[in-house]
């Protein structure tokens, strides 16, 4: 009897761990790739050896090519920006890179400070979790922003079994970002010249983004981290005027408010949007969007942003 | 709690090996513990209702035992227990219905009503466990079991987890001295577990791959607000699909349950026998809610004299039965005019008898040739999902008017032109939906022909099974309906 117990139960865990993998292995293939793949890349880095990690938004990784800093200036950074990725989103990112890696240094876009959104969407929220690595500051993260959804984002299964249909040769590869996290777009399109508001006009952020920036950098301070931030430049999402130039003034108002309060705390902070003509990005080959650099200018504001000393 | 959800998906397994692995003394109450927790996931309160009619027809099968003879007595408790599920039953499922029909009727007729609705919830599969406690009670009064004396048990016989919120309906002299042998039952037994959870995979299989991806376009079609626009190719597409999805569902689920509870070591009856293979409506319902029917032939149909009473009797009790039957699946005309329309077809059958067979011999048909039996089928089927519209549609009137878009506009091209695409189920999401369907007509087809797939499959070398049951479960992710946005419609007969 004790021996056939003992054998149903090792024939149970083979067929369990066969079925296991086939899930994983499904899992695999069926998740969304994209911007979701830098966690697992950061996953993968070998502990503590990245000086610089970059935190943030689309904006951030349109703007900032880890590779060409470690081609060109030797400096070991890895992109941990994902789409959508919110100031809370943000902050446990800021946990995670120093979990993982414990950085001297973190640089942080701070774009999405006039986003008054914990999550942007559900999809937006998968890119950011899907992949990201089991560690402390993944649990204190779904348990905070997702809440009774956590299951879903456990198991993505459940909301991407559904992509059978629209599989593609890149879900069967996993390198859509480079080692160090790095996206490149080759897309361009025509940019006009970004409208800005005088320096000293300010809007205060929205109240629950400044608790989440405030533990950032508390937990930056309490890691003995560095903390850089700034805020890349971008145009309003549309062509036209009235409400979305009225709302793209206002972000940048609220970015000058960042900047201030970054002073207050004594933390060094950068508005691109005013290094514009520094940077001399060219409106006709630049841009993938309106508000995203391609390849070419992300080349020309990574240099930028090293030979300044914002990247160190 | 679903079938079809990550809670019961880890209830389960955990329900299953305790049971498996407890002291046998603890089996019963073990297994009540979990049925009691199965209900109480949907509504705490209603576990009440549940409760009660254990308790009620647990004392009142005491009662009539202990009645011995007295026959008068024993009617007299027969009357007062059925009466409490019945009164149970009636006002959770059907006093609004009623309240709603009268208050339509005094609107008619030009009055005023002061009455309302009542804010009562249905509760879950009441109907299943009412009906099983009856069939139970009228078991014991016929002299046909002996009432149970032990109370834990008797409320397993009754709140079963698999098959407690949508059948089968188990009868007392098949079910009951399982639970009382529960104590017997091998702990591990391989095989046994093998044929239970097969079973189980082919049940989710045809709820979340088949029933809920036809849901899908059924849906878009009968939306109340919408429905009128979709007439011709596309009704009969979603007439056809809805025959489809209820049989998918419940026999589904039905599936399920008899996989659970056979890797337990229990046996369900069958509750489905290949039904759209049925040659007549009789047929049908003789492959149809097999439980079910069987309830209503034996504690309505025969009581009612069945056909010893002549002829226009036996026509009288069919439609009963039917009417009857139409009401048990929802408090609403429209399933009301789908059971009379079954009586209706029934009976025109018995009243067709002769000339159908007079038609046989004339045509040189006596020994019904294999075409014969494939156009009864099909018609049978035509039947069949026509009158499924008047149950899927929201109200009598909407069944109506769906019915007349199905037989007035002529527009085939539908089919073709991409049109039935556009209505939640895209030109791949359609592939898969008729692949699937022709694995459900050929496992029809060989349980038609008595043989049992899964025996068949658990006789398999293990190195075979196992690659299947990789490839099963990687269908049933890929391919199933589950998940995030995943609109939990239940099971259709949960609302029974």
């Amino acid at each position: 009897m004790v021996k056939k117990i003992i054998k149903a139960v090792v024939l149970f865990v083979l067929f369990a761990a066969v079925l296991t993998a086939e899930l994983l292995l499904l899992n695999n293939v069926l998740i969304r790739k994209e911007t979701s793949s830098v966690q697992e890349k950061f996953a993968k880095y070998k502990r503590n050896s990245v000086k610089t990690v970059f935190i943030g938004n689309s904006h951030q990784f349109c703007s900032i090519d880890p590779d060409l800093l470690y081609e060109e200036y030797g400096l070991e950074t890895f992109m941990l920006a994902t789409s959508g990725q919110t100031i809370p989103m943000s902050y446990y990112a800021v946990l995670e890179a120093i979990e993982l890696q414990h950085p001297e240094r973190i640089i942080f876009e701070a774009s999405y400070c006039a986003n008054d959104f914990r999550t942007i969407s559900p999809e937006m929220s998968h890119y950011f979790f899907d992949k990201m690595p089991y560690c402390k500051a993944r649990g204190l993260a779904l348990k905070d922003l997702v809440g009774e959804d956590a299951i879903n984002f456990l198991l993505p299964l459940g909301t991407y079994h559904g992509r059978w249909k629209e599989l593609t040769k890149t879900d069967f590869e996993n390198d859509t970002v480079s080692d160090r996290g790095g996206m490149h777009f080759e897309k361009i399109t025509r940019n006009d010249a970004i409208p800005l508001v005088k320096e000293y006009e300010t809007t205060p952020m929205p109240e629950e983004m400044e608790k989440y920036f405030d533990l950032l950098i508390r937990a930056c301070e309490l890691n003995h981290v560095e903390l850089i931030v700034y805020v890349a430049p971008f145009n309003t999402q549309y062509w036209g005027e009235g409400y979305i130039l009225e709302d793209l003034l206002n972000r940048e108002r609220i970015f000058n408010y960042v900047g201030e309060y970054c002073e207050e705390k004594g933390i060094e902070f950068h508005n691109l949007f005013y290094e514009l003509g520094a940077l001399d990005l060219d409106g006709e080959e630049d841009w993938m969007d309106r508000q995203h650099l391609n390849c070419k200018g992300q080349a020309k504001f990574t240099r930028y942003m090293a030979e300044m000393g914002y990247v160190r | 709690m679903l079938f079809n959800s990550l809670q019961f998906l880890i209830f389960f397994p955990i329900v299953m090996i305790l049971f498996l692995i407890l002291p046998k003394k603890l089996r019963t109450l073990w297994l009540l513990a979990a049925s009691i927790y199965f209900y109480a996931c949907w509504n705490v309160e209603y576990t009440a209702l549940l409760l009660f009619s254990i308790i009620s027809s647990f004392g009142g099968g005491l009662l009539l035992q202990a009645a011995g003879e007295k026959r008068k007595r024993k009617n007299l408790i027969l009357a007062v227990s059925l009466g409490l599920n019945l009164a149970m039953l009636g006002y959770f499922k059907y006093f609004n219905f009623l309240l709603e029909s009268v208050r339509k009727v005094i609107t008619k007729l030009g009055g005023e009503c002061g009455f309302s609705a009542l804010d009562v919830l249905l509760p879950m599969g009441i109907s299943f466990f009412v009906f099983q406690a009856m069939g139970y009670l009228i078991d014991v009064w016929r002299g046909k079991v002996t009432a149970e004396r032990n109370f834990l048990k008797y409320a397993l016989f009754i709140s079963f987890f698999p098959q407690l919120v949508a059948g089968p309906i188990e009868r007392a002299d098949e079910f009951l001295p399982q639970i009382r042998n529960i104590e017997g039952i091998r702990a591990f037994d391989l095989n046994r577990i093998h044929r239970g959870t097969t079973l189980m995979l082919y049940g989710y299989f045809m709820k979340m791959v088949i029933a809920d991806r036809a849901a899908i376009f059924v849906d878009a079609v009968f939306d109340p607000m919408k429905y009128s626009e979709y007439q011709g190719g596309i009704a009969w597409v979603a007439a056809i699909l809805f025959s489809v999805q209820i049989y998918c569902d419940f026999a589904g689920y039905t599936y399920i349950a008899i996989g659970c509870a056979r890797a337990m070591g229990f046996e369900l009856m069958d509750n489905f026998h290949t039904p759209y293979l049925a040659r007549s409506i009789k047929d049908f319902w003789a492959r149809w809610h097999i439980s079910l029917t069987g309830w209503f032939r034996d504690y309505l149909y025969i009581p009612l004299g069945g056909s010893r009473k002549g002829t226009l009797r036996k026509y009288v009790n069919i439609a009963i039965v039917f009417l009857v039957s139409g009401l048990w699946h929802g408090a609403a005309w429209h399933f009301v005019l789908w059971g009379g329309i079954h009586g209706i077809l029934r009976i025109l059958e018995e009243l067709t008898e002769k000339p159908r067979a007079a038609f046989r011999k004339a045509v040189g048909e006596e020994e019904p040739s294999f075409s014969y039996k494939f156009f009864q089928t099909g018609l049978t089927f035509l039947l069949v999902t026509i009158a499924w519209v008047t149950f899927r549609a929201a109200s009598i009137g909407q069944a109506f008017s769906y019915l007349k878009g199905m037989f007035t506009k002529y527009d085939p091209w539908v089919l073709f032109d991409g049109s039935i695409y556009q209505l939640g189920l895209d030109e791949k999401e359609f592939r898969v939906l008729l692949l699937s369907i022709a694995v459900l007509i050929v496992v029809d087809l060989f349980t038609y022909c008595k043989k049992n797939l899964v025996d068949a499959f658990v006789r398999q070398p293990i190195w075979f099974r196992w690659i299947a049951l990789w490839i099963w479960f990687g269908v049933l992710i890929l391919f199933g309906i589950y998940g995030e946005n995943y609109d939990s419609s239940a099971f259709i007969y949960f609302q029974f």
